[in-house]
């Protein structure tokens, strides 16, 4: 429910649309959170969009220009500016003729210091469009890269533009003018801007709920920028996504080490403590494990909604979100197979077959007699080279469904794989047989 | 040694021939194995195995993850096609390729890696490869081609062939001499009907996978990119068929536009792409190097200097890269593209070692200017890696090797003694003791 209050939230709030989408994200993860470690801090949520934004100032705050212009300023400073507009400060022009003379020598004077001055301001660093206007307007390569050179680049060049570049007729020339420019830049100024990149990548792919690709991404921003509280304390974040308490700790306590007033910080730190202290208790003492189970109804609705969106996310490619999905709709709904036959398939695609195999294991025992289950996780033990408890899940739902075409064909590849050329061959007969059968029926079905 | 490279060349002709004219697809699923179908299965398996025992597999368990979780969130979750067991694997081979064995294990090169810019793009190719299987086109290509053959066992003549060359850089031309000729289609590409096909499938996976399949047309366009002058001709990089799939895809894409992913994401999975085969790129510099490709050793390098401009490791290959150029500039020059330059060129290639070819480009100006910049470049890339890192041995190594070829001995020999100070325990201990033996001589120290 949450959720639905979250994505009302106007992306305006937060003043943009990236921010809002983070916004989204960080509220959300308390949500998982909350449900995953059975650690709701009310507090939290209540505190969760102020604090976002707090934090994210404080992160952008250190590394760039102040952005906190109230309203109250602007309209301290509009009307001024408007009764300058409406009463300009006249020139006196009947002073008479020496003040005129004056001026002259003054109006000289600057031109002076300004044609002194002019060499300077030609210095002034190029930008992406100067470049592409000269190079567009057939300036030489070689003319264009020496002013590269001499006047430095105001920009970061992509490949992209680089792309454009080329395709705008430029010579290897100016490429690597633009390339040594960059690479000429204050090697502070870089890291700084290489870890916001890294970091900003990583925000976005959160966003998209590919997890372990952030985690990726933060771990890389703090390779290049170990400095950056930031970076430990987003970092901290995604591994409290994917439940490692631990880690989030290690890095929200290396966050406030950092910046000592990452108030953001300080409340992921309390968190994940929580978290963490939440999950001990619960192993310690596993005959507690549900006291949810209370108000079933609700919880069992709970479980469909979660598990809904974790189909959502398996659509849209966001597989570690939807494992963490289906694992709390399982936990919400112990006795339903389903969520854990869906995130042993997740796992799969993410190539983790141990923990697919054991995500089946535990639906095999909520459904002991179902051929289809039976058959994912010989397809599993399959992929983990696990031919012998593979044969078994086959031979086991072959017995419960004999006309199950695909696990004679699975059965046949395992047994294929361990040499036994006879019966997988004997297998794969089968499988076509049933398989043309089944084709067959379908077709006089649909005529 | 050159002779025997030839006959790759004259196969993947024979087998394109072949391959060309193939008799209508069957599809997988009604696929009838007769026992030629499963010789070429088993010597699938054999190059599998034949593969990881000669190290020509890459094993970092985080690409392999990688590569993996793309190739397998395309796939079915509850059966695989008969005989077929999905493997997906990183090989190490400066050439960009990708291929498919029949029994399901889909190789990329590290060249290819290094050269893909995103999870997209791989996911494009590895979709791509995965209909090759799913679609039997080794099968039907090698039943096509014993038709038209008089060789009889293709066993007596795997066996036949040369021995294997284990050198790095070479699966290709391995592979040609490890496996029945027809598997060459496999590495070197089917017909154009084939390639079509799978290039549909591949498009449709990536809609459906919520990758962006306008990747597929830029992947396409980074293989037409040209590094190198001489390249073996191959599917991947051969240009007008590249053209041509350039053509229907943009076609494809025009007329069934797919959700496009927006550019903030698709930037966000490059980053994490090229942050998790940093490691690869290096070492594909390194077989490029070792292969003879600098000017691809340098391109690549360059792709890893501007994602991470202040690591020292890859400042260090790039400088590698720069003095291994030699003579030879950084790109190709519009006369060495030209077809002249280019027979020339080939010509240059089957008469001289490539030592010797070194030798004769700098005995004239062009030569000389351009070797004087890539060992200025390459100096100052050592230096600039040196500040950033001033205890990576590698770079003292490579500094060493750049100083002793200019003749500045003292100075080589100082960069020696510091590498060996600072990995004691190098493979190659040995052969740079002695180096330091016969500078020491040299300068009288």
């Amino acid at each position: 429910m949450l959720r639905s209050i979250v994505a009302r939230i106007p992306s305006s709030a937060t003043g943009g649309g990236p921010a809002a989408l983070s916004l989204q994200n960080r509220v959300l993860g308390y949500t998982l959170r909350a449900v995953g470690g059975r650690a709701v801090r009310p507090q939290a949520h209540r505190a969760g969009p102020a604090r976002v934004a707090h934090g994210r100032r404080s992160g952008s705050g250190s590394q760039s220009e102040p952005r906190s212009i109230s309203a109250a300023d602007c309209q301290n400073v509009i009307p001024d500016r408007k009764v300058l507009l409406r009463n300009p400060p006249a020139i006196p022009w009947q002073v008479g003729h020496f003040m005129k003379s004056q001026l002259l020598v003054v109006l000289v004077l600057f031109l002076a210091i300004g044609l002194t001055a002019a060499p300077q301001a030609s210095r002034k660093p190029l930008t992406q469009d100067q470049i592409m206007e000269l190079v567009k307007g057939s300036v030489p390569s070689s003319r264009v890269a020496d002013l590269v050179r001499e006047n430095g680049i105001s920009f970061e060049p992509t490949e992209e533009y680089f792309r454009a570049l080329r395709s705008a007729g430029a010579e290897p020339v100016l490429l690597d003018a633009l390339g040594a420019a960059r690479a000429a830049k204050s090697p502070e100024q870089d890291v700084a801007g290489q870890a916001k990149q890294h970091i900003k990548a990583a925000n976005a792919l959160m966003d998209t709920g590919d997890i372990d690709g952030a985690i990726v991404l933060y771990q890389k921003a703090i390779q290049v920028r170990p400095g950056d509280a930031e970076a430990h304390r987003l970092l901290g974040v995604a591994l409290g996504k994917k439940k490692d308490w631990q880690r989030d700790i290690t890095e929200q306590r290396m966050a406030i080490q950092l910046n000592p007033d990452d108030a953001a910080a300080k409340t992921e730190l309390a968190v994940a403590l929580h978290s963490a202290e939440a999950e001990q208790a619960r192993r310690d003492e596993p005959h507690v494990a549900s006291p949810v189970k209370a108000p079933a109804q609700d919880t069992s609705a709970q479980a469909q909604q979660v598990f809904a969106a974790g189909q959502l996310q398996v659509g849209q490619r966001k597989f570690e979100a939807a494992a963490i999905s289906f694992s709390e709709a399982a936990q919400l709904r112990p006795d339903w197979a389903d969520p854990l036959v869906e995130r042993a398939k997740v796992y799969m695609k993410l190539y983790l077959f141990r923990e697919a195999i054991h995500s089946y294991d535990q639906a095999v025992k909520l459904k002991p007699n179902d051929p289809v289950i039976l058959n994912l996780r010989g397809y599993a033990n399959y992929s983990a080279s696990e031919f012998k408890r593979a044969v078994a899940d086959f031979d086991e739902a072959i017995r419960l469904n004999p006309n199950m075409s695909e696990a004679y064909q699975n059965r046949g590849n395992a047994k294929w794989q361990m040499g036994d050329k006879a019966g997988a061959n004997m297998d794969f007969e089968k499988a076509k047989l049933l398989g043309s059968g089944a084709q067959a029926r379908k077709n006089t079905k649909r005529r | 040694m050159r002779l025997i490279a030839v006959r790759p060349i004259l196969l993947v002709l024979l087998t394109t021939l072949s391959v060309t004219m193939l008799p209508g697809v069957e599809k997988g699923s009604s696929f009838e194995f007769t026992k030629v179908d499963l010789s070429l299965l088993e010597q699938a398996d054999a190059l599998d195995s034949r593969l990881e025992r000669e190290g020509m597999v890459f094993h970092d368990e985080a690409m392999e993850t990688y590569v993996n979780q793309a190739g397998r969130a395309m796939l079915p979750s509850g059966t695989a096609p008969e005989r077929v067991m999905w493997r997906f694997r990183v090989i190490r081979d400066p050439m960009a390729n990708a291929f498919a064995l029949p029994n399901g294990s889909i190789y990329v090169t590290t060249g290819l890696v290094s050269l893909l810019e995103n999870e997209d793009q791989l996911a494009g190719v590895l979709a791509h490869e995965m209909t090759h299987v799913t679609d039997r086109h080794s099968y039907l290509a090698f039943r096509d081609y014993r038709k038209k053959s008089t060789i009889a066992s293709i066993a007596a003549y795997a066996s036949s062939m040369a021995p294997v060359n284990t050198s790095w850089g070479a699966a290709i031309y391995m592979a040609g001499h490890m496996v029945p000729v027809v598997m060459m289609a496999s590495i070197n590409g089917y017909s154009r009907e084939l390639e079509r096909d799978a290039d549909m499938y591949a498009f449709n996976k990536l809609a459906e996978g919520n990758y962006d399949p306008k990747e597929l047309v830029n992947t396409f366009r980074l293989l037409e990119r040209m590094d190198e002058v001489n390249v073996d001709k191959i599917y991947y990089n051969d240009h007008p068929k590249l053209d041509d799939r350039i053509g229907y895809m943009t076609g494809l894409i025009s007329s069934k536009p797919p959700v496009s992913v927006s550019p903030e994401v698709l930037g966000s999975r490059r980053m994490k792409y090229l942050s998790l085969t940093e490691q690869v790129v290096r070492e594909d510099i390194h077989l490029s190097i070792l292969s003879h490709r600098p000017r691809t050793a340098l391109a690549r390098a360059k792709k890893l200097i501007e994602f991470d401009p202040n690591s020292a490791e890859n400042l260090r290959v790039q400088a590698d890269a720069y003095r291994s150029l030699g003579p030879w500039t950084p790109r190709p020059t519009d006369q060495e593209l030209s077809k002249d330059g280019k027979q020339k060129e080939q010509s240059l290639r089957r008469k001289l070692t490539s030592d010797e070819e070194e030798r004769q480009l700098l005995a004239n100006g062009e030569g000389q200017a351009a070797w004087q910049e890539n060992q200025r470049l390459a100096e100052e890339t050592y230096q600039k890696a040196l500040a950033i890192d001033p205890a990576n041995a590698k770079t003292y190594l490579g500094l060493g090797q750049l100083y002793e070829k200019t003749n500045r001995n003292k100075e080589a020999l100082e960069a020696y003694e510091k590498y060996l100070e600072l990995a004691p325990n190098a493979l190659d201990r040995q052969r740079v003791q002695g180096r330091i033996d016969i500078l020491r001589r040299s300068t009288g120290l």
